[in-house]
This record gives structure tokens, C-alpha cells and sequence, in this order.
């Protein structure tokens, strides 16, 4: 017989919550991921000796600290998301059908060069993870193609830590072992990047709000900005995105995290699916895909 | 491999036994529900759904689950209708019949493949009218729940050359469309277009069977098909596809369908498309656990 038990209801505090995170920050959590974000407005809960969601809620519309409280909340929903081949279904995006489709666009071009951004890299698993990529597409659908990987993040100590190309066996859960054998080296600290892997990358140091060194970042043809609009106002956020706008070449790619979104932020780009992810385009020179 | 025709669709069709006799299921219910809210029977459909446990019972199932949001349990079908209202009970019931006269023993391709794409596609279809302010969203829902019954029509009659068809698509990554337009030059979009009139199912059900792959080729635009259209899409790419992976991307924008549902609703401009398909991706979930227990009566 099957069974007819009821599905649990939200509690009303814990969606107005995801929706002022979603107006606030862009960052949405659907129905079925509500026990997740539950669980983290629990540890604000907790921190701040609430006793409730309601409390909580409150705290996050009317304290006269909002601000920051919001920013603690946003810090526990992305905490711990990062290692490397986090995104599958991006990674897929990219490699199945992007690489494939801007081979094709420069068949019959004299440059066969790519440029990719991982900006608000962190610790840098995003950066070797498109490495990785890369450096296997150039085997097959780039044969004969070269790119680079400009990697950049505000946080001086991040970046010191992401050239040293050092993960933990946690970090590399997800890395395929043959990758795993072909592109890292066990130590004792972890899996350490081999000098090829490292050489594709390029780390720098920029504040994305820093217009002067913004407009220079010029002609990328993808970019990834995963779960660090999140922090900016609404001003500064579309600032930003203007900026990436600016910076890719027509007809590329702009990456978010999984549940971010750029609605009421950016119109000129288009919104694209893939298998699994979404991604914004800008829009090719007169329309052609 | 001898490409099929239409002809020998329909001389197998004809001889079937078990796709034919779901008509004498659904007609009386499509019949009973097509009149007018006021002169329908309540009684007289109760007793029609009530009269197989094993379907009531999954109906329940059904009408219990997070996909319909029921503030409170029900335990008959005349609780059912009064809860959810006439038209989704009988969205729920023809849902259940229609998964339940589904073969279960082929390894090349799981039928459950099929039904999540379609109870998903459905769902999904009545969803997106509601926010584009679709007139009578709910009337949509038998239309896409049957888009891709030619691919049910394809697999109980021609199951060794489908087989091939399936192959083909994984290989490839590509649809079962284009494998089929590639091996057969004939698609499920034929063969379950035959079918539907075989069951005289209504018009707008079979403008969706037949030109889901290729609404820009049809005489006129239709909303119908449109929206069915978008959401066949967009299930394909939020993991409810009928083959594993497309290697493929979807400009909604640029999207014919789209274009078509934009000129005819002006919320179209104004639906935040990101999250709607975050929103998705909840009931994806859902559809997911419903069709393995009505398949195979697990708990979900």
C-alpha cells in the first residue's frame, strides 16, 4: 500500500528568510533545499541565543545591525562549497558544449586562444579545476589551441594559498583519479598541482570594485563569479556585472554559482541552459549562435 | 534497418491490446470533466476513479504529495475534489492510469525515464501558465502529460528497433528526436499523433504530440503548444530528460516557443526565468520519488 503520510510545511519565517536572501543577496534555495538553509539560519539562531526563526527573521529586517547579521547568514548558507570539481554539470556545460562551440566559431581564425577568469577565486580549486578541463579539451575539441586562466581574489592570504596549488583530501573528493594521478603529486600536506597544471594559471590580486583595474581585464570568453555577488549592494552588484560584461567577448559566457541569479541586476545578458546549470551569455556579434 | 511508416504504425497499433483499452478509461472521465462545472456529477466520478483501489489508492498518493501543496491530508477521492478541485483530480487520476498500463522489463530503456519526463513536463507546464496568466492553466495539463506518448507507442511496438534508437541518442548525446529523424525518419512525434487519433483525444493534446520538436513549422502560432513546448525543453535540461545527457544549450530568448508565449502574455517579460527554474528543480525531485512509487508502490 502506498503511502499517504503529509509532507512537512515550511515554517512561514524560514521562507520570508530565503526570499529577503534572494532579494537581497540573488541567491535562491528552492523548496527541497529549505532543510539546508533551516539548518544554517539554525547556527545564527544559536549564535545569537535565539529562540526562534521568527527571532531571527526579526533580527535580519529590523536590527539596527541587519546588515551585518545578513552577511553572517550569507557566510554560513556558502561556507564549505568549495573543492575542486565542485560543479559538475558547469564543468559539463563548458567542456561538451562551449569549448566545442567557440572551436567552431574561429575554425577559420589565425588566433587560437582562449582566455578564462575565475574571479573571486579564493583558494583556487576553481581555477585548477578549469585547468584540468582545459588542459584535457586541448587533447580533443581544442587540438591545437592554447588558453590561459587568470585567476583573481580581493584576500592576499587566499591567493598566497592558491599558488601554492596544495588540497586536502577532502578538497579532491570529487577529482577523478585519473586526473588526480595526471595532474597532482601526494604529499603528505595533500594532492599538490604539478608544475603543468600550475603554469596554466595566472593569480592576481583585484578588488572587483576597483573600476581602474576592472576595465582592463579585457577579452575573456568565460567567466566565473560563483558565490561572490553575493556580498555586494545593489549598486556595486551591477556595477560589476557591467564590468563582466564589458570584459568578455561577444558571444561569451558568464557563470554564477548554482542558486544565484542575476535577475533585476543585468538585462543585456541572456540567460542560458545547460544539462544541470544555467549560464549568461552576452550576445554574439549579429545574432549567430 | 527499414525505416518505419506510418502505415505499419498503425497496422501495429491496431492489433495492440493494451494501449487501445485505456480509452475506455479515459474518455468517460475526459467526457465527464469537458461539461460544465455545474452540471458534472461528483458521485459519478468518485465511483469511476473509486472502483480500482490499486489506482485510487495511487491517486491519494498522488494528491498527498509536496507537489500539490494540500494544507491538509485528504483520505477519499471525494476529499480529494473537494481539495484540490475537479480538473486536478482528474490530471492525478489520468496520471496514475496512464503510468500503470506502462511495461516494466526493458533494459535499454526504463519506461520510468519516460514518466518523470512527461508527470514532470505536466507539472511543469501548468506551473509556467499560472505565472504567465495562461487562461485555464490547467487545461494544458493533459497536453504535455502526453506530448511523448509516441515514445511509449515507439517502444511497445517497434521495442528491437528503439532499442537502437536509444543507443544511438546516448551515444551521441543527442535526443531521441534526432536519433529517431536520423535511423527511422519517422518520429514519436508521428507515431503518438497516430495513436491520439486512434483515442480522439482533443486538438490541442494532439498539436502538442505532433509539433513539440517543431513548433515554428506549424500553420499558426499556439499557446498550447508553446507552453508544453518550453517545459518539455526545460525538463530536459533540469535532469528529467529521456535519455541520460544532450550535449546542447537553450537561449530561451532565441527559443521559437518562447517567442510565441512572449507575444501572446506580456508576464512572460516579466518572469524571472533563473528562478523559476531553481524552483524547478524542487518538484523535479518530487516527480522523481512520486513515479517510482506509483511504478513500483515504494514509499517516497
Amino acid at each position: 500500500m502506498l503511502s499517504t503520510a503529509e509532507p512537512p510545511r515550511a515554517d512561514p519565517a524560514l521562507v520570508e528568510i530565503r526570499e529577503l536572501v534572494y532579494r537581497v543577496a540573488g541567491i535562491y534555495q528552492p523548496d527541497h533545499k529549505l532543510n539546508f538553509l533551516q539548518e544554517r539560519c539554525k547556527r545564527r539562531v544559536d549564535a545569537l541565543a535565539m529562540k526562534s526563526l521568527d527571532e531571527l527573521l526579526r533580527c535580519l529586517t529590523s536590527r539596527f545591525d541587519r546588515e551585518e547579521q545578513l552577511r553572517l547568514l550569507l557566510n554560513e548558507i556558502t561556507v564549505g562549497e568549495t573543492c575542486l570539481f565542485r560543479n559538475q554539470p558547469q564543468l559539463d556545460a563548458l567542456r561538451l558544449v562551449i569549448l566545442p562551440q567557440l572551436a567552431r566559431a574561429r575554425q577559420n581564425l589565425p588566433l587560437r586562444h582562449l582566455r578564462v577568469w575565475s574571479a573571486g577565486c579564493s583558494t583556487g580549486e576553481e581555477a585548477y579545476t578549469l585547468g584540468i578541463v582545459l588542459l584535457e579539451a586541448c587533447q580533443f575539441a581544442l587540438s591545437g589551441w592554447t588558453f590561459e586562466i587568470v585567476a583573481t581574489d580581493l584576500n592576499e592570504r587566499s591567493l598566497q594559498r592558491a599558488e601554492q596549488g596544495v588540497f586536502s583530501e577532502y578538497s579532491s573528493r570529487n577529482v577523478p583519479p585519473e586526473f588526480l594521478a595526471k595532474y597532482f603529486v601526494a604529499e603528505s600536506a595533500g594532492y599538490t598541482a604539478t608544475p603543468q597544471l600550475r603554469r596554466t594559471i595566472n593569480f592576481r590580486r583585484l578588488n572587483l570594485l576597483d573600476n581602474a583595474r576592472m576595465v582592463f581585464m579585457k577579452g575573456f570568453d568565460v567567466i566565473f563569479c560563483c558565490n561572490v555577488l553575493i556580498y555586494f549592494g545593489g549598486e556595486a552588484k551591477r556595477t560589476v556585472i557591467q564590468h563582466f560584461f564589458n570584459n568578455l567577448q561577444a558571444g561569451g559566457y558568464f557563470f554564477l554559482g548554482h542558486s544565484e541569479s542575476l535577475f533585476g541586476v543585468n538585462d543585456q545578458f541572456s540567460l542560458v541552459h545547460f544539462p544541470g546549470a544555467t549560464a549568461y551569455r552576452k550576445p554574439p556579434v549579429g545574432g549567430a549562435a | 534497418m527499414n525505416p518505419l511508416t506510418p502505415d505499419l504504425v498503425k497496422e501495429r497499433l491496431s492489433a495492440m491490446k493494451d494501449i487501445p483499452s485505456l480509452q475506455k478509461f479515459i474518455q468517460p472521465l475526459l467526457e465527464c470533466l469537458g461539461q460544465p462545472l455545474e452540471s458534472v456529477d461528483i458521485n459519478q466520478i468518485t465511483e469511476l476513479i473509486s472502483c480500482d483501489k490499486a489506482i485510487a489508492a495511487q491517486c491519494l498518493r498522488m494528491a498527498n504529495s509536496a507537489l500539490f501543496s494540500l494544507s491538509q491530508h485528504v483520505d477519499s477521492i471525494r476529499g480529494a475534489i473537494v481539495a484540490l478541485g475537479l480538473r486536478r483530480v482528474r490530471d492525478i487520476v489520468l496520471s496514475c492510469r496512464i503510468i500503470s498500463i506502462t511495461p516494466r522489463d526493458y533494459a535499454f530503456f526504463h519506461p520510468e525515464r519516460l514518466w518523470r519526463h512527461s508527470l514532470g513536463c505536466a507539472l511543469v507546464t501548468r506551473r509556467l501558465g499560472r505565472r504567465l496568466d495562461f487562461p485555464d492553466a490547467d487545461k494544458v495539463y493533459l497536453a504535455a502529460l502526453l506530448h511523448d506518448i509516441g515514445e511509449l507507442v515507439n517502444l511497445l511496438l517497434f521495442p528491437q528497433e528503439f532499442s537502437e534508437v536509444v543507443e544511438t541518442a546516448a551515444a551521441e548525446h543527442i535526443s531521441l528526436y534526432d536519433a529517431e529523424q536520423s535511423l527511422w525518419q519517422l518520429t514519436h512525434c508521428e507515431t503518438g499523433l497516430l495513436l491520439a487519433e486512434l483515442w480522439g483525444l482533443p486538438s490541442e493534446v494532439n498539436d502538442a504530440i505532433a509539433w513539440h520538436h517543431r513548433i515554428e513549422a506549424m500553420p499558426a502560432d499556439s499557446p498550447v503548444v508553446a507552453v508544453v513546448t518550453v517545459a518539455d525543453q526545460l525538463c530536459r535540461y533540469r535532469g528529467l530528460g529521456l535519455v541520460p545527457y544532450e550535449a546542447c544549450c537553450l537561449a530561451l530568448e532565441d527559443d521559437p516557443a518562447w517567442q510565441i508565449l512572449r507575444s501572446h502574455f506580456p508576464s512572460a517579460r516579466r518572469l524571472d526565468l533563473a528562478r523559476f527554474t531553481m524552483e524547478m528543480d524542487s518538484y523535479m525531485e518530487e516527480v522523481r520519488k512520486l513515479v517510482a512509487a506509483l511504478l513500483y508502490g515504494a514509499q517516497a
